[in-house]
């Protein structure tokens, strides 16, 4: 297993992807942080969760290159003639995955802070940083978002390693991100469209309009089938939930993701991690 | 007799399609064992579920004497080497790149050897240059030299004179000579060179249609692809008369042909030819090739 992972990391460590998306997330991040401190001032917590899409969206791209470096030349024959199990390379695949995630979201944030703090000054951290709730809420929200970058790494590995093809793993990991986001908690919780005035999200003043969805059902109604299953796609919940919740609140504590979120979003990492191995353990490899 | 694989009854099923029927392969150890079929045969999916890379729907294999159904199979599959269809190799890497990985992933805690195993292959220059940008003749090199490298006792290798050049057609047959004789390596070739086959095998395996239709050693085809010629005379009734004296084995093909099995000693029959007045139309040597064995075999198999 040691071999193999040694194999996997130098393989990463050669991969122009890799390094592609590690310098792109950072040149991403720096533009984005000049167009925020030209238009407002929000505070550190919103600005964090607003922007970690940016990442995770980079990391569904450069996920499928690093461990379909298996499937390319066929790379995954040499390994299970040296002995080794589909298992064990699913496993080394799903750690390199993480391991690669990792790199690029704390590349990002860190990228991002520097930059940020740069240009504005400490009180970037806004309006919250003095209140006592401020540091249990920033360490949930880091905590979400590690939750949703093992969630993604492992429904991307998953998606590489069934469909042995880069392309449709990207395409199935953003469309896994789009869809989810569609039928998230929240927008469900704010998304209206019945008027051009009723419409939600932001100005070009990035004022945010929203309001209420009447045919939102509050946690804890009985719910149908359908919305007790789009609640279990807590990944897209994570990714929309906090930017928009975080604009309407009045104090940290409001906006801290409850902890079923992290439960669910790590739920659904493992369980698509289990059938996929299950199906790659029965695959006819070419 | 030691066997490297062996299979009994494999079966492999695509779906509906029934590839492998009741395979039943014996791989003797120490030799070079020719897989030969035509397209579609299941030459190339026997090799993947030998190699792990396929799971077999029924039947079992044996690998060094470890039956698949046993936790020690992988255990016994790391001490073979394979290439199948394509070379298994990082495009984006070089040669001796690839050769690294390839020493990372069996554990082997030094560089030593990976320079003699590419200049054994015939790639020992090529530097920095990407594999992506290699031709199919020095993949298939690259292949071998990977598969070598964690020192196999057995190497499949399917199609490997695919693309490859005359010349290196040549010095693949010697290496792949060269290590059965001097490091008692025990291959697995599927080839439909014919002809490039016969020049190494000492065994061979004819599969149709998944079967398995002979197994057979090269000496025994040898025996049974024996020369003749084929004399065309003006009497063949005065001549089977000289054949019968000398004691040759022969068929009479028609009224002026004969066909004479075995060594045939020209000088004295056309001495005797002469002493009896006959005339010597034309003289034919033929020698029955693994090709000929090949098509006579199927031929056989389809008139059935």
């Amino acid at each position: 297993m040691g071999n193999l992972l040694r194999v996997n990391f130098m393989s990463m460590l050669k991969s122009k992807i890799f390094w592609a998306g590690i310098i792109f997330s950072i040149l991403l991040i720096y533009l984005n942080a000049d167009a925020y401190s030209l238009k407002v001032k929000e505070d550190f917590i919103s600005t964090i969760t607003y922007n970690y899409t940016i990442p995770v969206a980079i990391i569904a791209c450069v996920i499928p290159f690093v461990v379909g470096s298996d499937f390319d030349g066929g790379i995954i024959r040499n390994k299970i003639m040296a002995g080794l199990s589909k298992g064990q390379i699913y496993f080394a695949n799903v750690i390199l995955s993480l391991f690669c995630s990792v790199v690029i979201a704390v590349v990002s944030f860190a990228g991002w802070t520097i930059v940020t703090l740069g240009k504005i000054g400490p009180e970037r951290f806004g309006r919250w940083v003095s209140d006592s709730n401020f540091t249990g809420t920033l360490i949930s929200v880091f905590i979400h978002l590690l939750c949703v970058l093992v969630a993604i790494s492992l429904i991307s590995t998953a998606l590489t390693v069934i469909g042995e093809n880069k392309a449709i793993a990207i395409v199935g990991i953003l469309l896994v991100i789009m869809v989810g986001n569609i039928v998230s908690d929240a927008t469900r919780r704010y998304a209206t469209d019945t008027n051009k005035e009723d419409l939600v999200g932001f100005t070009d003043d990035f004022e945010p309009i929203m309001k209420p969805n009447p045919y939102y059902v509050p946690e804890g109604t009985p719910k149908k089938f359908m919305y007790q299953l789009v609640d279990s796609t807590d990944i897209s919940a994570q990714l929309y939930y906090s930017p928009l919740d975080y604009v309407v609140a009045d104090s940290p504590e409001q906006v801290r993701i409850p902890v079923r979120y992290d439960i669910g979003v790590l739920a659904d990492g493992v369980l698509v991690s289990v059938l996929a191995l299950v199906i790659f353990k029965h695959k006819n490899i070419k | 007799m030691e066997y490297v694989i062996e299979t009994k009854n494999l079966c492999k099923n695509y779906m509906k399609n029934q590839v492998l029927k009741d395979l039943n392969v014996h791989v003797p150890k120490g030799s070079i064992y020719g897989l030969v079929g035509k397209n579609g045969a299941g030459k190339s999916t026997f090799m993947r579920v030998v190699c792990g890379i396929q799971d077999a729907t029924a039947g079992e294999y044996k690998l060094f004497g470890v039956s698949n159904s046993t936790s020690q199979i992988n255990k016994a599959r790391s001490r073979m080497g394979a290439v199948i269809e394509t070379v298994s190799m990082y495009p984006g890497m070089s040669a001796k790149d690839n050769m690294k990985q390839q020493y990372r992933l069996l554990g082997i805690p030094s560089w030593d050897g990976i320079d003699e195993l590419l200049e054994l292959v015939g790639l020992g220059n090529t530097g920095k240059k990407k594999a992506k940008n290699f031709s199919l003749g020095m993949r298939q090199r690259l292949g071998l030299a990977m598969t070598l490298a964690g020192n196999p006792d057995c190497i499949v290798l399917d199609e490997p004179m695919n693309g490859l050049d005359p010349e290196g057609i040549i010095e693949m047959r010697e290496t792949i000579l060269k290590l059965n004789k001097e490091k008692d390596i025990t291959f697995v070739i599927s080839s439909h060179i014919l002809d490039e086959l016969a020049k190494v095998a000492t065994h061979y395996g004819f599969i149709d249609n998944g079967h398995l239709v002979e197994e057979i050693s090269a000496d025994e085809i040898e025996k049974k692809c024996r020369k003749s010629s084929l004399l065309e005379v003006n009497d063949s009734a005065a001549m089977v008369k000289i054949l019968e004296k000398k004691d040759y084995e022969y068929v009479v093909e028609s009224d002026n042909k004969i066909t004479v099995y075995g060594d045939f000693d020209v000088n004295t029959v056309l001495q005797d030819m002469l002493d009896n007045s006959l005339k010597l139309v034309a003289l034919y040597a033929t020698n029955e090739s693994l090709e000929s064995y090949y098509l006579n075999l199927f031929g056989e198999k389809k008139e059935a």
